[in-house]
């Protein structure tokens, strides 16, 4: 290595959580296929050969064989397990190196966190429901409070409220990810998760256990993606197998629901957005504190144009069936889920593939201490395991299959609510604000 | 149930017909960006690839192989940089030793960066390299940083505000090459 010059192990980008590079633009042509199969998908939706609800029905499930029934001991190990990683996480964020590429905390939260948990969510069904360390330190609270006070330990209360705090939660993480100038570094990390984690805690000491179940975005983000699931975990702890998507029909809708999916949407639209030459040279030369504050105006206008587009859909689809609009916004919005999902695979599955080998090499030496465990701590990001056109492949067929069970889950519950004709004709709206979410999630692709 | 299942399914088939009859009906609508995104592509590169000299690209073909061949794969040379910034094609190929090269331009891409006050002049741009080839970027200005590639996660240390740094782009997609102290975007590399 001449003088001068030095090279350093991988270290995260500024302008996105962690990560060196970035997707090449998908082909025009590639475009243009899984578009005009979203379209073609679309029309076959509107009620050829589907024409009485379905989905509402099988989402109950078959209850799998007993001994595939993950055992109590196997629930008890996962929140061992959740509780464990979260420390270990918050202890590198906070006393680790400040080096963002050697510190475990940007690659375990923006990567398998972030991205990895839905993908196996939308797989396996709900597993953070079975990590998730807030619910465990809820848990231990009421159980703690119940033995001391002699009384008997009360049931989550799910009916609670609203989905507001979800919102907020998950709208400070993306502005953190996405628009803060200093994302990668791990001890903004660390804040982040020392107040959510303090947040989350003063709040199930007030509201209880059912609090933390409403207001812990992830939490509730996760949930719905497994409502996508071909498994889940019933009331009494069976677990069903069912029709993927089938979930979808039963998700609870409370006030708020609608703007958190649409918030999640948007936030990984501005993601894409922030890597055209478009943005690039909005914000060409900026650094520091007024790249945060063009991030930040970027990142609510684009949640601010995902969610005045549904907006309309819903004020066109409220004219022709004459139903109120706050009715059909949350009638209709869980069937956004599936496109929000399609969005993560687009932007984020090659972040995974890719990046999350460094998290596997830094599980060898997690507190950058020269250790090396498992002798992989050297080893950095392996570039060729998947190539460029299966990457592209996979984005474009994500984004399209992610639009058709978007639509088939709106044609549901269209179905659900109104005589077949009338379905078909409260769909046109919707199809059409979801046609223009997943030509615009293809246009991002594009690079443009 | 079951009847109803397989009339999806037969219907899905047909959309897919109905598809591919499009997409082979219009093959003048599909198969024409390829071509097209190409050939916009392969324009800027040839610009950019060699502003000192023009090359009658015949006779500097093989002599270039010979360059890049003798070279190691990932080169960083910190650059003098007087001669680097007044006179480019002097200090070209470092590899003097190549027969018949003595006017022959460095290969791949260079990509030249002015660096004034943290602030890269003309903004941040985006530039386009063939995988495989050499990619050189070469700053000046008065910027005492670090230039950082990401992905390939090479470095170069300004000295003076000025430096050199070559690598073969051997990894597709797209790079930020990065002012990094001051956490300023100057290029996206897009390697394909």
């Amino acid at each position: 290595m001449a003088a001068g010059a030095s090279v350093a192990v991988a270290s995260p980008a500024g302008a996105h959580g962690a990560g060196g590079r970035l997707d090449l633009p998908i082909p025009a042509w590639q475009l243009a296929w899984a578009a005009s199969f979203a379209l073609l998908s679309s029309f076959a939706a509107l009620g050829f050969f589907w024409n009485r609800p379905r989905l509402e029905r099988a989402a109950v499930g078959r209850a799998l064989p007993s001994w595939l029934q993950a055992g109590r001991v196997l629930l008890a190990a996962g929140r061992v397990l959740g509780l464990a990683a979260f420390g270990a996480v918050l202890y590198a964020a906070l006393w680790g190196t400040t080096e963002a590429g050697a510190n475990i905390s940007s690659f375990a939260i923006y990567i398998i966190f972030w991205v990895g948990i839905p993908l196996v969510s939308a797989l396996f069904g709900d597993v953070w429901a079975a990590l998730n360390p807030f619910y465990t330190l809820a848990d231990l609270g009421a159980w703690l409070r119940a033995r001391i006070g002699g009384r008997p330990l009360p049931v989550v209360d799910r009916s609670a409220g609203h989905h507001w705090w979800a919102v907020a939660s998950v709208f400070c993480f993306a502005w953190l990810e996405l628009a803060f100038h200093n994302s990668d570094s791990p001890r903004a990390i660390g804040t982040f998760m020392a107040v959510y984690a303090a947040v989350m805690l003063t709040g199930a000491c007030v509201g209880g256990r059912g609090w933390v179940r409403g207001a812990d975005g992830f939490g509730v983000l996760f949930t719905k993606i497994a409502a996508l699931a071909p498994l889940r975990r019933d009331e009494d702890g069976v677990w069903r197998a069912r029709v993927p998507l089938a979930g979808l029909s039963r998700l609870p809708v409370k006030p708020g629901t609608v703007t958190f999916i649409l918030t999640v949407l948007g936030s990984t639209a501005f993601d894409g957005f922030t890597r055209s030459s478009f943005w690039l040279d909005i914000t060409s030369g900026r650094g520091g504190w007024f790249l945060t504050a063009l991030n930040t105006g970027g990142l609510v206008f684009v949640i601010g144009m995902v969610m005045f587009l549904y907006r309309l859909a819903i004020m066109a689809t409220a004219r022709i069936t004459g139903d109120s609009e706050a009715d059909l916004g949350d009638a209709f919005g869980p069937s956004l889920i599936p496109i929000a999902l399609a969005y993560t695979v687009a932007h984020y599955f090659s972040f995974l593939i890719f990046e999350g080998q460094m998290f596997f090499s830094l599980l060898s030496d997690p507190l950058a201490q020269g250790w090396d465990l498992f002798g992989i701590a050297s080893r950095t990001v392996d570039y060729t395991v998947l190539s460029p056109a299966a990457i592209a492949w996979i984005q474009t067929a994500g984004i399209a299959l992610g639009h058709i069970a978007g639509a088939a889950a709106a044609h549901d519950r269209a179905l659900e609510r109104y005589p077949a004709r009338l379905a078909v004709r409260s769909q046109y709206p919707i199809l059409a604000v979801m046609i223009a979410y997943t030509v615009g999630g293809l246009l991002l692709l594009l690079g443009a | 149930m079951t009847s109803a299942w397989k009339r999806a399914g037969t219907a899905a088939a047909a959309g897919f017909l109905l598809l591919a009859a499009a997409a082979c009906g219009g093959t003048g609508e599909t198969e024409d960006p390829v071509p097209a995104t190409n050939a916009d592509r392969a324009a800027p590169q040839a610009t950019i690839a060699d502003p000192p000299a023009p090359v009658t690209s015949t006779t500097a073909a093989p002599t270039t192989t010979v360059v890049t061949t003798t070279r190691p794969t990932t080169t960083a040379v910190a650059a003098d940089s007087s001669s680097t910034v007044a006179a480019p094609t002097t200090i070209a190929p470092p590899t003097t030793t190549a027969p018949t090269t003595t006017t022959a331009p460095p290969s791949g891409t260079i990509i030249e960066l002015e660096i004034t006050g943290g602030r890269l002049e003309g903004g941040a741009r985006r530039e386009a390299a063939p995988l495989g080839e050499e990619v050189t970027v070469r700053v000046s200005g008065n910027s005492a940083d670090h230039v950082h590639v990401h992905g390939y996660d090479l470095f170069l240390h300004l000295e003076d505000g000025a430096g050199e740094l070559a690598f073969v782009a051997d990894i597709p997609g797209v790079f930020e090459i990065e002012l990094e102290e001051a956490g300023i975007v100057l290029v996206q590399l897009e390697v394909s």
